[in-house]
């Protein structure tokens, strides 16, 4: 069969009635437990799993990919309109998608983030088609080295984060690989700054450190000031007006939607990583850097596109070489393994259906969540009408439940309050989140992959620079400091103050 | 208002009567989980949640309580009431190997009971296809020839690590040990040709061993999906175990008659197809043990690994590594 026939087959699958209502159950499920704070994809998947013993093999795997893929439209809603991140991954979108829903544009907002979604969405589906297999043997060759040298390349990009001082966001960053240190040593397996709590031992969750650093001192900020304050107006901006700026996004969409793909099929990436590489991307590439955080359509439209085309590109280790590269992925191979179905280098030839079937039901379900999203906008966005002293409380015990089912631990609960109190400080003295967080993602990575290579080498640093591909990053990571450190200089000439 | 207390605090004082009176299980049953959702530990503990609870007759919740290798759910399992309805489905790394490496806040053979052994997972070594190690005894050769060169891939701190520790002393070599986020991680150094040789469960090696980019070239017992010629500890008169095993704990005192009714709703539950079907495919070999030589085999096992350890010096006392 050539490859038109297989899209057909796969279609074919996708479109059956029984598919067509799993597809549904799941988008509309990942639709909902996005918008939900801090409830994510993995709990609601292995509460499915059970469930999935008595469906069809197809059936439960475009389910429960559908709920993965599903979030990521969702995780947006409560970003934009209320700075709480329904999903870590959507961390990055409260930035300017929080300002842009000040301004009383919080709808074009919404609408740029469901649209980049899908148009993401359908390009990841493409390269999922295409390049699956050729693009995972590829993705084999990232041993320890090479991971270290991109990980350090990431710290670079993220100095592209910073809105004001670059020495406070530096110090925010050395702080976020510090919370990343928390927890087991990687290669002893003793406790290691956890302080005697045995809830630290699997380190800091990224679901309570988002959700108190980002949530938790918005609602502290907002009890400061008077509850009476005005409500964002919400005019619905006609139809016209909405189009001409989500077509101005496009090139952000379609930047967002390359580096999520990327980023999506690195083990260890995923939609958080991919996220912020985005926001960083956009930035550089942006002709007003400097207006990124104030409520710039291309701060949304760039990482909402990331996260859902990595979503979707993080199936590919998993199908083409049985290796899940996260937490959902590794559900999801649960599911399949439940089934009989062993993902890997011989799935295509073995079950063909799942395959295709799952790939163009992707393709099914992004369409069914344009639909389900793009009317409800105005239902969202009516939400802020609701006075505020009766919608923090609502979203506080939202933030509570999210946090503690994924773990069943109140000690969670703890943690993302004392992150609150953090975030709150932090917002007083003008400390940005975005760093830490993206340094405490990489900070694990970056650890193990160091003390990995210098096991592999025996202490010598050369294994960084001997590896063609290690030491191409560590090039690009060398020449963007310098460019950085210059540029920094230059500015400081034109006004000292603003490193 | 008033009357509301009261109503509830009848309702109460009547439930937990009625639960004193009827027999046991009388409310849903909590399994909790010492790992994360969708590894093979919990696919196997919803398995046999779904075929107990027919024959229970009352639902099995699964609930996960991740946190060091399932230490930190046999802590909180320690303070639970012992009536049956609060279990712990978890690996014996929180009875036999972690209280060798850190200081716990329980005792692995006072705090908690340690009611049935389900399984073990099968433990396979493996090499990328072009390896030029056919057999394991052509890695015994070259890793002697080459002492400290052998890169060896594993999860932390894990069985298949010390089981290494063990042959290496048995056979006279020394090894690099590159430890991995267990299963997938290793199983992609392998693959990618960063480790030599790589250590885990069988499961996941299954799609690419049938595909002929992975050879298994030794294993602790016989894996039904090798076609080939395979050599098991067997072969090589390795006489030991290092077992990764699948218990259930309980909190201590479950009475008698709470613990025959929970034993037989299991080994009824893990006679079922389902269960059986969804233990081969994580290539795991149904134990079935209960009783008093539960205990008594864990602390067997805990000896083991206890010399292992601190073969290793990855022994808590000792302060440098």
């Amino acid at each position: 069969m050539g490859i038109a026939e297989y899209i057909i087959y796969g279609f074919s699958v996708a479109t059956q009635p029984e598919n067509l209502f799993y597809c549904f159950v799941g988008v509309f499920i990942g639709t909902l437990i996005g918008v939900l704070p801090g409830i994510g994809p993995t709990g609601a998947m292995s509460l499915l799993l059970p469930v999935t013993f008595h469906i069809s093999p197809v059936g439960a795997i475009i389910m429960l990919a559908g709920i993965y893929y599903g979030c990521q439209y969702g995780g947006s809603i409560t970003s934009i309109l209320v700075n709480i991140p329904g999903e870590a991954s959507t961390v990055i979108t409260c930035l300017d998608g929080y300002e842009m829903a000040k301004k009383g544009k919080a709808g074009i907002a919404l609408g740029v983030s469901t649209i980049g979604s899908f148009i993401a969405g359908t390009l990841s589906i493409f390269g999922l088609m295409f390049l699956a297999f050729p693009i995972a043997k590829f993705a084999l060759k990232f041993g320890p080295p090479e991971y270290f040298s991109l990980v350090c390349m990431g710290l670079v990009i993220l100095t592209f984060l910073t809105r004001g001082s670059m020495l406070k966001a530096l110090m925010m960053a050395l702080i976020g690989l510090f919370i990343g240190l928390i927890g087991l040593d990687p290669f002893t397996a003793r406790p290691r700054f956890t302080f005697g709590f045995k809830e630290l031992m699997d380190g800091v969750g990224i679901v309570p450190l988002v959700m108190g650093l980002f949530g938790v001192s918005e609602i502290l900020i907002n009890l400061e000031e008077e509850l009476t304050r005005e409500i964002y107006r919400t005019q619905i901006a006609g139809l016209y007006r909405s189009l001409k700026e989500w077509v101005s996004a496009k090139w952000a969409i379609i930047r967002g939607s390359i580096v999520g793909f990327i980023v999506g099929i690195l083990p260890g990436g995923g939609a958080v990583l991919a996220s912020f590489v985005a926001y960083a991307v956009e930035k550089r590439f942006s002709s007003t850097p400097e207006k990124f955080g104030t409520g710039l359509i291309e701060g949304v439209a760039a990482p909402e596109s990331a996260n859902n085309a990595a979503a979707q590109s993080s199936l590919i280790p998993l199908l083409s070489l049985g290796i899940p590269s996260n937490v959902v992925m590794a559900v999801l191979y649960g599911g399949l393994l439940i089934h009989n179905i062993q993902p890997g280098p011989l799935l295509l030839k073995e079950h063909p259906d799942v395959f295709w079937g799952l790939v163009m039901s992707m393709y099914v379900g992004n369409i069914m969540l344009l639909l389900l999203n793009l009317p409800l906008i105005g239902i969202w966005v009516r939400l802020l009408r609701i006075p505020y002293k009766y919608l923090f409380p609502i979203v506080l015990l939202f933030c509570i439940v999210g946090v503690y089912s994924l773990n069943n631990s109140i000690f969670e609960i703890y943690l993302m309050v004392f992150f609150g109190f953090v975030g709150y400080l932090m917002r007083k003295f003008g400390f940005e989140a975005a760093p830490l967080v993206m340094a405490y993602v990489l900070s694990p990575l970056l650890e193990s992959s160091f003390r990995q290579s210098l096991s592999l080498s025996g202490g010598s640093f050369s294994i960084f620079f001997s590896k063609p591909i290690s030491l191409s990053f560590m090039a690009v990571a060398l020449f963007l400091l310098l460019f950085q450190i210059f540029s920094a200089i230059k500015k400081g000439r034109m006004h000292k103050s603003s490193f | 208002m008033k009357k509301l207390i009261l109503s509830i605090f009848l309702f109460l004082l009547l439930s937990s009567f009625a639960e004193a009176q009827s027999h046991f299980p009388s409310r849903p049953i909590n399994l909790w989980v010492g790992l994360p959702a969708g590894g093979s530990a919990d696919v196997l503990a919803r398995a046999l949640a779904e075929a107990s609870e027919k024959i229970l007759g009352q639902k099995i919740v699964v609930v996960n309580k991740p946190g060091g290798g399932g230490t930190v759910a046999t802590s909180l399992l320690k303070g639970e009431k012992p009536d049956g309805y609060t279990l712990l489905l978890t690996t014996d790394t929180a009875i036999t190997r972690a209280p060798h490496m850190m200081d716990l806040e329980y005792d692995p053979f006072k705090d908690v009971d340690h009611f049935m052994i389900i399984g073990k997972w099968k433990t396979v070594w493996t090499v990328r296809a072009d390896s030029p190690f056919k057999k394991w005894s052509d890695l015994v050769e070259w890793a002697k020839k080459n002492p400290g060169q052998l890169t060896f891939g594993h999860c932390t701190a894990s069985s298949f690590y010390f089981g290494m520790v063990k042959i290496s002393q048995i056979e006279g070599f020394t090894f690099k040990g590159v430890p991995y986020a267990c299963d997938a991680p290793t199983m992609t150094a392998v693959l990618g040709g960063h480790v030599m040789v790589g250590g885990g469960t069988a499961a996941p090696y299954r799609s690419h061993v049938l595909a002929n980019n992975i050879r298994i070239i030794l294993s602790d017992e016989h894996i039904d999906y090798v076609k080939d010629r395979q050599y098991t500890f067997k072969d090589f008169g390795y006489n030991f175990e290092v077992p990764l095993l699948a218990i259930i704990l309980a909190p201590k005192g479950i009475p008698e008659s709470v613990k025959k009714t929970l034993e037989k709703g299991f080994l009824e539950g893990m006679k079922s197809e389902t269960f059986k079907r969804i233990a081969a495919e994580q290539e795991i070999s149904i134990v079935a043990m209960t009783g008093e030589k539960v205990t008594d085999y864990l602390r067997k096992v805990s000896g083991i690994y206890e010399k292992l350890i601190k073969d290793a010096n990855m022994h808590k006392t000792q302060k440098k590594q």
